[in-house]
């Protein structure tokens, strides 16, 4: 009897303790999303402005001052709040539910929330007037306002809670669980927060060391040249900060959302290992036309840019192969015909479709992009935002989306308000990015140079490009109406009195799941030190010259 | 891509066949993929890069 009321004691307390931590996933979850897709909506309409102000067409909206700040505000709520909120909320709420533990510490994680939300309120008040528009490149000699900077290092500094949080939860697992395979979608994410940890460290060392010492008033002069060089550690490898969600998705979530499974759990391992590896010593083609560093040195950087096209390929295979079973398992036959049995009616597996079709394309661009020599071709030019509003804007955000409306119902109880809606938002804001990104490539092709607001040139090959800002113009305006669908959508679920049945937050299971993967797949130390190897020879030298190269009148470290 | 509500029900003999052959709609698509992406490439590099010259 005793024993029996014990058992019942254990379950009850089981239980509570899976209350907590789902629960704890849950707000953590909710909140750190509302932040990221409130950015994300504010952002919006400030891009739709920039294409109309640029194209000249709208006289009563020519304001430099404006744009710029508009420019500058929309860049950095997209690019940083938008998306380190998105993956913050996403990592906590796969912390939960795959690993079914609780956080080793909630304050922790709500101090990091707070540090970094705190962070963007102060970044917000000068680029809102106007005292930070200077982009969200950090490129000096522009500078802004301190508070600007202070502002986005405490961002920073709050999302390095959610990377302890995130690489503290897998190794406390691992100790509890010894011998077992990590999850493929835990897995990811705390590789993405390692890949966070290594990613932001050159952005913060510019930071710190260079332009806030400046902007004080503390030191007179830096070194344009070695905060380009820091700025480039970060600048490319943030890109797969953000994308890693949306393979994450792909690997853990679709297969099973389209009634299939995954094509292979070790190439995802693989993948994810490979992004991480490849994305962070290779920005120097952001730098192929900077003096400050060597030819050389680009060319190693260029063939390692060239290596990140490798996971994405296995991604691509991976995740068509998944479509395909789930489209035969649904009865498709012959070479193609398994297209029309996929669960298109899926947002997940809808937007999975989608982003995979603008990332052929995208990463395609890139590939120009990081050829050494065929990059003076489109350098500076419109093709840039045009390459990565199509990666960023269309594959990465498009999954977002497409999460959002996975996770949204399971999180606060209540349906979906309508998947038709979601559905028409996925196609539209695919259709919306294709029609705006295709003719911002062509402009750039035509020679139409980025980050200015005027174009006057010579005036017949100005005519040129109107009709390509037209069709962008149309782009903008379908992005920005299905941005404000997707809001919709997901306050109407708030709204929604109808209950949401399945509650149950699962994972994919592959076709042959693993009940063991080689320690290489199931750990992160090996690679964290492969990282810093990699970071001292491709990194090391170009960072030291600055140190005895001796640029005339500047302070490379503020000494 | 109209979805249709499918309810085929496959033997397990015919799911686990499925699940254990090779893609090979996939291996078709990324060969289609490939060769469009080589000749774009291709495209780039010799009709616009070096058909371009030095810039004047």
């Amino acid at each position: 009897m005793a024993a029996i009321e014990s058992d019942v004691s254990a379950i009850i307390q089981s239980n509570a303790q899976e209350s907590e931590h789902i629960s704890t996933a849950k707000k953590l979850g909710l909140w750190n999303m509302w932040v990221a897709f409130t950015a994300f909506i504010i952002a919006l309409p400030m891009g739709l402005y920039q294409v109309a102000e640029r194209s000249d067409l709208f006289p009563a909206l020519e304001s430099a001052q404006v744009y710029y700040a508009s420019i500058s505000t929309h860049g950095v709520l997209m690019a940083y709040v938008f998306s380190t909120f998105f993956i913050m909320g996403f990592g906590y709420h796969t912390a939960g539910y795959s690993l079914q533990q609780k956080l080793w510490s909630t304050k922790f994680a709500w101090s990091g929330f707070i540090i970094a939300l705190f962070g963007v309120v102060l970044a917000a008040i000068p680029l809102l007037t106007g005292n930070a528009s200077v982009m969200y490149t950090f490129y000096p000699p522009e500078v802004g306002h301190p508070i600007f900077y202070i502002g986005a290092t405490l961002l920073i500094v709050g999302s390095w809670f959610w990377s302890v949080d995130m690489i503290v939860a897998m190794t406390q697992w691992k100790k509890a669980n010894p011998g077992k395979v990590v999850p493929l979608v835990m897995f990811g994410v705390t590789i993405n927060a390692l890949l966070w940890l290594w990613t932001s460290a050159g952005v913060a060392a510019e930071v710190v060391f260079q332009i806030i010492p400046v902007t004080l008033g503390l030191t007179e002069t830096f070194d344009p040249g070695l905060a380009r060089t820091l700025f480039s550690w970060t600048l490319h490898a943030i890109v797969y900060f953000w994308l890693f969600p949306a393979y994450i998705v792909m690997y853990s979530i679709m297969p099973k959302e389209a009634g299939g499974k995954l094509f292979s759990d070790e190439m995802g391992r693989v993948a994810f290992v490979m992004l991480f590896i490849f994305s962070v010593p290779i920005g120097f083609h952001h730098l192929y036309m900077d003096p400050q560093q060597a030819a050389g040195w680009k060319l190693l950087h260029m063939f390692g840019t060239f290596m990140v096209a490798v996971p994405t390929l296995i991604t691509g295979f991976t995740i068509l192969a998944t479509l395909e079973i789930s489209g035969r398992l649904r009865g498709g036959k012959g070479l193609l015909g398994w297209v029309s049995r996929i669960k298109w009616d899926n947002p997940v597996v809808l937007g999975t479709a989608l982003a995979m079709l603008m990332l052929t394309v995208g990463g395609w661009g890139g590939v120009i992009n990081a050829s050494y020599s065929m990059n003076s071709l489109i350098h500076n030019t419109q093709w840039v935002p045009g390459h990565f509003h199509l990666i960023y804007g269309g594959t990465t955000v498009i999954m977002y989306f497409a999460v959002a409306y996975w996770l949204w119902p399971k999180i606060i109880g209540r349906a979906l308000y309508s998947n038709k809606m979601a559905l028409i938002q996925l196609w539209s804001w695919f259709f919306g990015m294709w029609i705006t990104t295709a003719p911002w490539h062509i402009l750039g092709l035509l020679g139409q140079p980025r980050r200015v607001n005027t174009l006057p040139y010579d005036t017949a090959i100005a005519a040129l490009w109107d009709p390509y800002e037209m069709v962008m113009l149309a782009g903008s305006l379908l992005l920005t109406v299905s941005g404000f669908l997707f809001i919709i959508n997901l306050v109407m679920t708030h709204l929604n009195t109808r209950k949401q049945d399945d509650m149950s937050v699962t994972y994919a299971v592959a076709v042959h799941q693993p009940m063991h993967v080689p320690k290489l797949l199931n750990s992160l130390s090996f690679w964290n030190w492969a990282m810093l190897c990699y970071m001292i020879i491709s990194y090391g030298y170009p960072i030291i010259q600055f140190a005895f190269i001796g640029t005339p009148q500047s302070t490379p470290w503020s000494y | 891509m109209k979805n249709k509500e499918h309810e085929i029900v496959l033997s397990e003999d015919e799911q686990r066949k499925i699940l254990e052959s090779s893609p090979r709609g996939t291996w078709a698509i990324l060969a289609i993929y490939a060769v469009i992406f080589t000749l774009s490439w291709l495209y780039f590099w010799f009709g616009l890069f070096v058909n371009h010259g030095p810039v004047k």
